[in-house]
Parts: structure tokens; sequence; C-alpha cells
């Protein structure tokens, strides 16, 4: 065995020295960047509607405190936060609400989810806001993210105030995740040509709020241009000057923005599969939530727009837009011009994005992406031939093949065995497969499956539990009964023999 | 816009395929196919096309009977593959019905019993070639000695009739044409007490021309083949490294004890099928381990079985036995060697801000 561990560290180093990328696995689509970095970021025209879902984080849906028929202005707080996991909405222009229902989401199932509807009026009329002090204290920039209704803003949309700790001095190092790995998106790279300093100033606010002395800004080499001017910013005179700010080139291989991937890379340590990465002293944010911080800081503005990259081949003018949130993907889809009506529409990029159901699919904060390419030709799937380029290119080194078999076999236990829950579903093993097998399809599947024998089991066991509690009261209460009665009965006989008994003429003396 | 898409992410693929990863493999075959046909004539050529009548035809007969559609598996190449495996291990001119028997084997018995095309637990060519070998040994052992060292080399008509009837041309004899391979010869010779120096001397040059010379420019473009291979992904580098070190560490070590018994690394490297094994057959993705150290514990075992058999069995060359034997270690081997997770069996601590890098 423990040859097998110096094979792969050997593995791992040589692949380092010729990559150097510091974790295992890994591919390289095509890359497709440059259709849509043509233009600068550009503003379209407002949409009729804007549809603003109720659920664009990951916890419960938003609640609604507006009514049909009410004017809001921009900024206006319309929806707030589930306590304790979710995170308020703000109208993102002024308008009149005219719908709250349901409405077609980006959500992967395809259903429609809660919406607010809002019609701009055209006059965008904003809420006065007002600049905030830097925060000093994890639990004042905790309420900033929180009001501001900042989440991970790179797809993840976990809310942000909830990824930082509330222990003091934990955090030494903010990671920024600047990879953006996936092909086609381009939005953060535009956002860091563009506005490095929202980017920067953004991780030195939360970076001092952390008490965090580094912040590590990982670029894929391919970005060459947002890495200068990321370098070339310099921060304002009020930072805390002990906050040391580093750009760091990371080679370009997908899925290096994702989250351990990218620590593993900068630091060289990997995230234990029972910890976060907040137990390594790190925390990581996106580059596009890291300039909404900013928002929220200095000028006092929540969440309201974000940066999309409208691109695919099927595209007339690929291009990076600003849009409030809420507007509907047929919108910006139209603005940049559709060649073929047919082409399916993705969410994110080709790696890891949802299929979008809907034309009407409104952009929430983690859209990234619009991606419209010509339908690929209906390939055909072979048997797995047990080459092992799945292995080779996962990232998490799982033995993706043998996952597949148990998969399919439903061995949910030999899943648990080989750490299926680990799966990122990143889509590496996928791509390099020879025989084209939907692989992460079968492993969301399964991942199901698991969970729910999981919970079946968990709820037999209770059941089980509570049957035996009740049985075993019952024989409690039978026992009891059965004592009480041959208590009784024991009590009756004693009179009755007492009474037999007094009665009873002493022999010996008669 | 399209409401038709199913399946989900990811939406891009790799430009690898079953297909273009058989072509590639045949690609690589194919100087050594040349190298074989300079030295031995056009037999191969003529092997190859009967095993792949046969093979094709037991592949469509098969696929019917177990209603699998034809297209797409009789186009896979893993047939032209497993063919082609085995006709490089036949004597080039043995009789019609031995590839025949042997491609038949390999694809009805060893693939689609076993349920087809990566389901097949032993290596189809080796099953293929096994069988043979154990059902008719005399013929089998009869190599045809390559063209330098034959005073008048069968031509093309001759080899035709020598294959297809067993006619010989008036006035030529077998054994005018064949020849123990440098393998068997080191084998008998040392199952007779002589020395390996006498040996090579007596049996393996020929008035100064070797018959290992036609061997090692095929195990030379063997070996040229396996690394474009390796250069391109389709093998990995495991089973080939775990393969031929553990021969040359073994064949080294009795060499040094006793060089008169037991034959040099570079006699065993560049002898019989070793480099072709080494690139072509032990690197069937279907039959051996998936795992990164598995593949090398696989290809180290192989290497250890095949010298133990040539040096101290009952074959002069061992290759098919040392696979089929570890073909059936795979799925333990692929149990024993799962590899570390990401994020697993590290521990938990809090690292200092300065140990970046």
């Amino acid at each position: 065995m423990i040859i097998g561990r110096w094979i792969e560290q050997f593995d791992q180093w040589l692949s380092r020295l010729t990559t150097g990328v510091s974790f295992h696995g890994g591919v390289h689509p095509a890359q497709h960047k440059l259709i849509s970095t043509h233009h600068p970021i550009q503003t379209p025209p407002l949409a009729e509607k804007l549809i603003i879902s109720l659920t664009q984080h990951v916890g419960p849906a938003s609640i609604p405190l507006v009514e049909v028929g009410q004017r809001v202005l921009g900024g206006e707080l319309i929806a707030r936060c589930a306590p304790p996991l979710g995170v308020p909405l703000h109208a993102p222009t002024s308008g009149i609400i005219i719908d709250i229902g349901d409405y077609p989401t980006s959500h992967p199932s395809g259903l429609p989810g809660p919406c607010i509807v809002l019609q701009p009026d055209g006059l965008n009329e904003l809420k006065a806001f007002h600049p905030k002090d830097r925060p000093n204290s994890i639990q004042s920039l905790k309420a900033i993210l929180l009001h501001a209704g900042i989440i991970g803003m790179g797809g993840a949309g976990f809310p942000s105030f909830r990824k930082i700790t509330n222990k003091v001095g934990q955090i030494h190092t903010l990671i920024v995740n600047a990879a953006e790995c996936e092909p086609y998106i381009t939005c953060d790279d535009m956002l860091m040509r563009e506005r490095p300093h929202e980017i920067i100033e953004g991780a030195l606010i939360t970076a001092h709020a952390l008490g965090a002395t580094k912040v590590l800004i990982g670029i894929e080499d391919n970005k060459p241009e947002a890495a200068l001017a990321m370098r070339q910013y310099q921060p304002l005179a009020e930072n805390d000057a002990r906050i040391a700010v580093e750009v760091v080139m990371v080679p370009t291989v997908y899925p290096m923005g994702s989250a351990n991937q990218l620590i593993t890379q900068l630091t060289g340590q990997e995230v234990p599969s029972d910890a976060h990465s907040t137990d390594l002293g790190l925390v990581m944010f996106n580059v596009a939530t890291l300039a909404a911080v900013y928002h929220a800081v200095i000028i006092g503005q929540p969440v309201m727009s974000r940066v999309v990259t409208v691109t695919g081949f099927a595209i007339d003018r690929p291009c990076n837009v600003e849009v409030p949130i809420g507007t509907p993907f047929e919108h910006l889809v139209e603005w940049a011009g559709l060649q073929m009506p047919h082409a399916p529409w993705l969410m994110g990029g080709p790696m890891m994005g949802t299929p979008i159901h809907h034309p009407q699919t409104p952009v929430i904060k983690t859209s990234n992406c619009i991606l419209v390419n010509q339908p690929e030709p209906e390939s055909e799937t072979l048997p797995c031939i047990r080459c092992g380029a799945c292995m080779d290119a996962c990232p998490i080194n799982l033995l993706p093949q043998q996952l597949y078999w148990h998969a399919k076999a439903e061995a949910l236990d030999k899943l648990e065995a080989l750490h299926l829950k680990d799966c990122i579903e990143c889509g590496c093993c996928a791509y390099v497969c020879p025989s084209q097998i939907p692989l992460v399809q079968y492993y969301r599947h399964a991942k199901v499956a698991v969970k729910k024998d999981k919970a079946e089991k968990e709820a037999q066991h209770r059941a089980k539990q509570r049957h035996e509690a009740q049985q075993a009261r019952k024989e409690q209460e039978a026992r009891e009964k059965a004592e009480r009665l041959a208590a009784k009965r024991a009590a009756m006989m004693t009179g009755e023999a007492a009474e037999n008994k007094t009665p009873e003429p002493p022999k010996e003396l008669s | 816009m399209s409401q038709a898409m199913i399946h989900a992410s990811p939406y891009d693929w790799g430009q690898q395929n079953v297909r273009k990863v058989m072509m590639q493999v045949q690609m690589a075959a194919t100087p050594a196919l040349l190298v074989h046909v300079y030295f031995y004539g056009i037999g191969i050529l003529v092997q190859i096309a009967i095993g792949l009548a046969f093979a094709l035809a037991a592949e469509a007969i098969m696929l019917k009977l177990r209603n699998k559609p034809l297209k797409p598996y009789l186009t896979d190449w893993s047939v032209v593959l497993t063919t082609i495996d085995i006709v490089f291990c036949l004597p080039p001119t043995s009789p019609w019905w031995i590839i025949a028997l042997a491609s038949l084997f390999a694809v009805v018995v060893a693939k689609h019993v076993f349920g087809g095309l990566g389901y097949n637990i032993f290596n189809p060519a080796m099953a293929g070639y096994a069988f043979v070998l154990l059902s008719f040994p005399a013929v089998m052992t009869v190599w045809h000695l390559p063209h330098h060292l034959v005073a008048v080399p069968l031509d093309a008509w001759q080899t035709l009739q020598l294959i297809f009837m067993g006619q010989l041309p008036p006035n030529m004899t077998l054994d005018a044409l064949t020849g123990a391979t440098p393998l068997e010869a080191a084998r008998t010779g040392i199952l007779n007490d002589q020395p390996l120096s006498s040996i090579y001397a007596n049996e393996i040059v020929f008035a100064g021309q070797s018959f290992a010379t036609s061997q090692f420019w095929l195990s030379m473009t063997f070996l040229a083949g396996g690394l474009w291979l390796l250069y391109k992904g389709v093998i990995r580098w495991q089973m080939p490294v775990g393969f031929i070190a553990t021969i040359a560490l073994l064949a080294t070590g009795f060499n040094l004890y006793d060089a008169e018994r037991y034959a040099s690394a570079s006699f065993h490297l560049l002898s019989g099928a070793t480099l072709f094994a080494a690139f072509f057959i032990i690197t069937d993705p279907v039959t051996g381990s998936t795992t990164p150290s598995g593949r090398l514990y696989f290809g180290m075992g192989i290497g250890a079985l095949v010298y133990v058999i040539r040096t101290w069995g009952g074959y002069a060359d061992a290759i098919a036995f040392a696979v089929l034997m570890m073909n059936m270690l795979v799925p333990w081997i692929d149990a024993m060697t799962i590899p570390r997770v990401y994020g697993h069996g590290v521990v938990k601590t809090t690292g200092s801000p300065h140990e970046h890098h």
C-alpha cells in the first residue's frame, strides 16, 4: 500500500513538474473565451419585465415584503431573508410590482419557482445609499454581507456571510477566486480588466474585517490582461498596510476554479474531507462577490445587478453585459443577436452549466453566463473499456470507472466506500470518456439514491426505536399491571387466608 | 430555442473515442508489421486476412445472437486489434485453421461469452493464442526462419500454398525453412545442459547471421510504436515500465549469478514477444488493472511470471499464460490499490500564512 502511495505521489510530482498543476487530473477543453472579450462590459436597454427569483441562493426562499401594484425604488428591500440562512433581495431598479408568483427559473429541475415581477418605469430612481464605515470586526462584516444580499456570485450561490466563521483570528488568508476555468465565460475576466479597484478594495475590506494578513488572487494564465490590470492597481491609502496582496498566475486547467483545487494550487494544502477551508485559516471569494462587497461598503449599495457573459457560436455579437437581476435571458440573447433559433441554451459553461428550458428564465445573482451553441451531434455511447482516462482526469482522485460500475449496479455501500459524495460533478470524467458515457449523470442519480437510502434507513431505525420503546413501555405497563394484579391477588389471598384463618379454631387448644 | 436537451452537463466532449483509441494502437503497430513482412514475407498479411474474416464473421453472429446493434460494435475496431495481436504471436506460415480457430475462440469465447466489448475478463487475443498453443503445440512451435537465414525464401504464391494447402514447393523441406526461435533454442539448450554461449554460437547465430536480428528490429519498432502510444496518452507508463523493469531486474540478477544458465536482460527483452507484449498486449485496458499503482503491479506480475515460465517452465515464451493469470487477479489488484481521495487521510491543521508555494 505504501508503494502505491509513492507511485501516486510520483505521478503527481511528475505532472506538477510538467504542467505546474498541484492537484490531480484536470482537462483542457477548448476555451473559446476570446469571442466574448472584444468589447468592454456593455449596458443593454432595460427589459420590459424583471423577474426576481426568491430562490437565488442556497437556503430557504426569501419572503416578499412588497405587494402587487406597489412602486419601489432601485435598491429598496423587496424580500427579507428567511432566518437564519437566507439573504434579502433588493429592487434592481425603480418600477411597479406587477406580480408575485411562480415563474420559470434556472433551477436544474426546470420547475417554476416563486418570483417577484417588477415592471421598470425607466426612471431608475434609486433609494438614497449611505456609504458604510469599513467593518472592523467579523460581526460587522457579516452584517454588511447579509443586508446587501451578497451571495457567492461565482456560481455557488452560497450566502457569503455563512462562509465566515465567528472565530476571531482564525482566517489568515483571503483567496480571491479569479480562475474562471469554465470555457466561454469571461465575466470575471472583464470585471478584473475594467474594475480591478472594486475587486481589490473589496478584498482588502474583507481581509481587514477578518483579521487576515494576506490576499492571494489566483488568475488562470489565459487572462494576462486581467492579471496586469490587477497587478497595476495601487490600493487606497486608508487600507490596512499589514495586508499583503499577491496576484498569482495559475495554469489554465479545468477545474482550477473549483474551491478546493484552487486552494491546493495556491497553498499546497489539501482541504480535509471532514473540514472546511476556514479550518485551514483560508476563506475564498469570487471576484464578482468582492466587487459586491466594495459596492456594499463604499457606496452602501446592495446587489442589484451583475455582469453576464452572453456567448456561444449561435450568438451574433458575443459580449459581456451588466444587467439588473431579473432580466430575462431572452432579452439579452435577442439583444446580442441569435443566429440559430433551435440552439439549446445553457446557464453557465459547457462543463457544469444547466440547461435553460424557458427563454423567459431570469438572470439571478449567480448567472455568470448564457451560452448558446448549436446542438452537439448525438453521440453514441459505447460500453466502458476500462481505459482509466476518467481516473486520470478526476481532480478528486476518485475512481470514476468503478463508481460508474457500482452506480449502475446500485451498490450503494460500495459507492460510499469509494467516496462518491466527494465528487464535485465537474464533468472531467465524462469529458475524457472515449465511450462517451454520461458519467456525471450516473453519479447524480447515485448520490440521490444514497441519500434516499440513508434517509430511509434512518427512518427505519427511528421507527424501530419507536416501536421498541413502545414495546418496552407496553411490556412495562403489562408487567406493572401484572404486578399490581398479583399484589392485589396476593392481598386478597392473604385477606382470604386471614379470613380463613381467623375463624380457624386453634386445634391444639380444642 | 430547443427543449430537447435531455442529458445533463458536461456538454463538451473531448476528442477521444473508442474508435480512435483502437485506430491509434493499430497505427502504432504498423511499422512493426512492415518489418515483419520484410523479414518473414507476406505470411503475416495472409494470416491477418484469414483472421479478420473469421473474427468479423464471429463478431457479427455473436452480436446478432445477443441482440446488439451491428454497426457501432463492428466498427469499433476492437476485433481488428484482437486479430492483429494474435497474428503477431503466430508462426507466419502456420496453417490457415490455426488463426481461424484462435480468432474464433478469442471473439466467441473470450469476448462475447463474457458480455462483449468492455466486459471480458481475459485478454481475447491471449486467450485465443493460448487455446491454439495448448491444442496444437507441434504446429505452434514450428517457426519460419527469417528471410536472411534461408537460402531461397518462399514467394507469395508458395506462402499461400503452404498456409492453405500445407504444401511446400518440390525439393524444399520444412526443416530448411524453419528453426527454433532464440527463446526456444535457449530453453532446449539449457535443458540439455548446454552453456548459453555455445547455444548462441550454434543455435541462434547461423553463418554469422542471427535469428535475433529480425527479433531485434521487430522489438525496436514495437518500442517506437509503444513510445508513440505513451506520448499520445493512449497507454499509461505503469504497465510497460513495471513489466519491462521486472523482467530486466530478474534476468540481470540471475545472469550475474550464472551467465551460462541464465540469459541476460537484453536477451529477454529483445527476444520473443517481450516488447510487443509490453506496449500492445498487457496494455489492453479492458482486462488490465485500472488504478495507478494497480497498473504497475499488474505489469510487474506479468513480467515476473514471464521470467519464471521462460526460465523454469514448460514453454519457451510465456506471455499469454502470464497475461491470462494476471487477468484473473485484476479485480483483487483493483480493490487493493484504491488511490487516496482528495482531502482524505490529511490531518486537519491550521496552516500559517507563510507556508505558501
